[in-house]
């Protein structure tokens, strides 16, 4: 195991820069999920820790070991690909023991680990037979044995579970989590699903267009989004942005939308400050002191209720515990809870 | 009116019958029909000069298995063919893995690699003829002669004869070995690759474990092709060296195209033909054996 750092890391396509000086340190043992939209670079910059991408800019040290001008094979690394990239000719035993065989690890060794890692994936009666006569779950597993096998530093994971259908990749989601906590090797996670990484991940980083938005543990991102790129991405349904103003009201400031709306705020913000509002749909609560908005859109869902609101002329969307019965038409009061508002500036997106 | 309805359903669902009965058709009479009918051919005494034949059974069989040629031409026959398949079907893989590669003018190269194929056999045959003239006109003898060795006459020469035949059968047919191997090199996964280097392989591992494996079906087809295309080639060989010096170079597909079009012994080139045809079926039985036995027992 080792902590991975990156320093000052940029990649160029050409003259198309991609990767924006990105600083981080990945710490032994660490579960670390890299999450962001399509194109933000995530992949490539996990490519580039893999070795498989030069890196134009910057160092990455895995250990204490400087590894930029190193192959994939001397990093001591192990990765799993978005299609797992499993040899088509090879059986499940071999995929597993590659590794092994090219180091010169004598057969019996090699059988010895590869049996030893198929019993933590409950892989034992698949060790005969193909890829191709493998579900897509068993491929993932089987994708996870070849890394586990050489027992590296670092596992690197390139959306490893976007090919599995809903209900496996949850599965595989816990599957992982556990085999973090059983091996505690660090362990880089790369996602577009924001919802995977909160789940497994120790801490987050956020990027977007080749920059890291916020590092965080899930919770902070989630409590204390950093800009409002984080704000959105991070939750779901995502937090409600409003566009308006602080103002004074009755020696209170309130937030004004748009529309004329008014919504409270606890901060102490100078009065005419032009700020986007932010509510996560969980922290609306329906209240005979809230404002009136007009019901669009119920979704119940058995656990809670999302409801898409009209406030004035915005939209809104409220995630409810309780049972809500409303009808589209229908007027409901609703209520931002005070403690859990976030406010960003709104020329610069950042958190006020 | 259910009889017409349910003739009317039979049609619909049986309709692609129409769309492929023509190919079937020209199949079974251009190729099928003239196939079997050599065979048949081979069991008379049919001669182009002579109108009538009759049944003969198996005499030009022992006819063939006697020829006092039989041994010289049967070897040249194997020797061609076994190496041109191995020159062929490894040129062609070593530069598809070339041209594979994100080289520079990498493009260029892959248009000017195909442009042998598109050369017909015969003005091919012409150029090594001229390439390999025994006199001081021959481009190779001149460029011996300007680095000072002593001239050669190539073609007069039953080995260096033989040697010449081959690269240039070899020369047309590997741009046809690229195209299939570049295609098949094409459809492997870079991420096998990728996982392999982070496996540690070695460049001959890679291509060892890696992408001869992969290519192996693409490789069966071009092996078979090239075998069966070399077994029954004859442009080359009949315009380069007919044959000579002697019967040094005749191969039996050249015996059959002397037996048939210049003897006129019409039964005697079909039995000739039934046997290459045979020794095709066999080879291509083989390698599938061979290649094709793990695969079978996968699955």
């Amino acid at each position: 195991m080792a902590e991975v750092r990156l320093s000052q890391i940029e990649k160029f396509y050409g003259a198309v820069k991609v990767i924006h000086g990105i600083d981080a340190v990945f710490e032994d043992g660490e579960f670390v999920a890299l999450v962001g939209p399509s194109g933000c670079g995530k992949s490539t910059l996990l490519r580039m820790i893999a070795g498989l991408e030069e890196i134009t800019v910057g160092d990455i040290y895995i250990g204490e070991k400087l590894v930029n001008d190193l192959a994939p094979k001397a990093r001591d690394i192990a990765m799993v690909f978005q299609n797992y990239a499993l040899y088509p000719h090879m059986t499940v035993a071999d995929n597993m023991g590659f590794s092994l065989k090219l180091s010169g690890e004598p057969k019996q060794n090699r059988d010895r680990r590869v049996n030893e890692v198929a019993e933590i994936l409950g892989l034992q009666d698949l060790l005969g037979r193909y890829p191709r006569q493998l579900s897509g779950g068993q491929r993932q597993r089987v994708a996870m044995g070849r890394a586990i096998v050489r027992d590296p530093q670092v596992f690197l994971f390139d959306e490893p579970l976007s090919n599995l259908d809903a209900k496996l990749r949850i599965s595989m989601r816990g599957e992982i989590k556990q085999l973090h906590q059983r091996l505690k090797t660090t362990t880089i996670f790369v996602t577009h699903d924001q919802i995977e990484a909160m789940t497994m991940a120790d801490r987050i980083v956020v990027m977007n267009d080749g920059r890291v938005e916020q590092v965080g543990t899930p919770i902070e991102l989630f409590d204390r989004p950093k800009n409002l790129f984080v704000a959105e991405f991070i939750g779901s349904p995502s937090m409600n942005l409003l566009s308006g103003k602080i103002e004074k009201s009755a020696s209170k400031n309130v937030f004004r939308t748009a529309g004329g709306e008014s919504l409270p705020v606890m901060q102490s913000l100078s009065a005419g400050d032009e700020v986007v509002y932010g509510v996560r749909p969980e922290h609306l609560t329906l209240s005979r002191t809230g404002v009136e908005a007009e019901v669009i859109i119920v979704e119940p869902t058995g656990s809670e209720t999302q409801v898409v609101f009209a406030l004035g002329t915005e939209k809104i969307v409220g995630l409810f515990r309780e049972r809500v019965t409303a009808q589209p038409g229908d007027l409901l009061k609703i209520l931002p809870d005070p403690d859990q508002i976030h406010l960003f500036d709104r020329a610069t997106g950042d958190r006020l | 009116m259910s009889r017409q309805r349910s003739a009317k359903a039979l049609m619909a669902r049986h309709q692609y019958i129409f769309f492929i009965a023509p190919a079937i058709f020209l199949v079974l009479g251009f190729t099928a029909y003239p196939a079997l009918y050599g065979v048949t051919i081979s069991f008379t005494n049919m001669h182009f000069a002579y109108p009538d034949f009759r049944f003969v059974g198996l005499e030009n069989y022992w006819r063939f298995i006697s020829w006092s040629d039989l041994p010289k031409v049967g070897f040249n026959t194997v020797f061609f063919v076994a190496c041109v398949v191995a020159l062929q079907l490894s040129l062609g893989l070593l530069i598809a893995l070339l041209l594979n590669k994100a080289l520079f003018g990498r493009r260029l190269m892959r248009s000017v690699a195909i442009l042998p194929w598109i050369i017909p056999a015969i003005i091919i045959a012409l150029m090594f003829q001229q390439l390999f003239n025994g006199s001081r006109l021959g481009i190779m003898n001149a460029l011996l002669a300007n680095f000072g060795f002593d001239t050669r006459s190539w073609l007069s020469n039953p080995n260096e004869a033989m040697a010449v035949m081959i690269l240039a059968v070899v020369w047309r047919g590997v741009p046809l070995s690229i195209i299939l191997q570049l295609g098949g090199l094409q459809t492997i996964a870079r991420e096998l690759y990728e996982a392999a280097a982070i496996d540690g392989a070695t460049r001959w591992q890679t291509l060892r474990f890696i992408t001869l494996p992969n290519l192996k079906p693409i490789l069966l087809i071009n092996l078979i092709m090239i075998t069966s295309g070399t077994l029954n080639h004859i442009d080359i060989p009949l315009a380069l060296t007919g044959g000579g010096p002697g019967n040094s170079t005749e191969v039996l597909a050249l015996s059959l195209f002397k037996q048939g079009f210049q003897s006129l012994d019409a039964a005697y080139a079909s039995t000739i033909a039934t046997i290459i045809l045979i020794l095709n079926l066999l080879l291509t039985i083989a390698y599938l054996r061979v290649l094709r036995r793990k695969d079978e027992k996968d699955d």
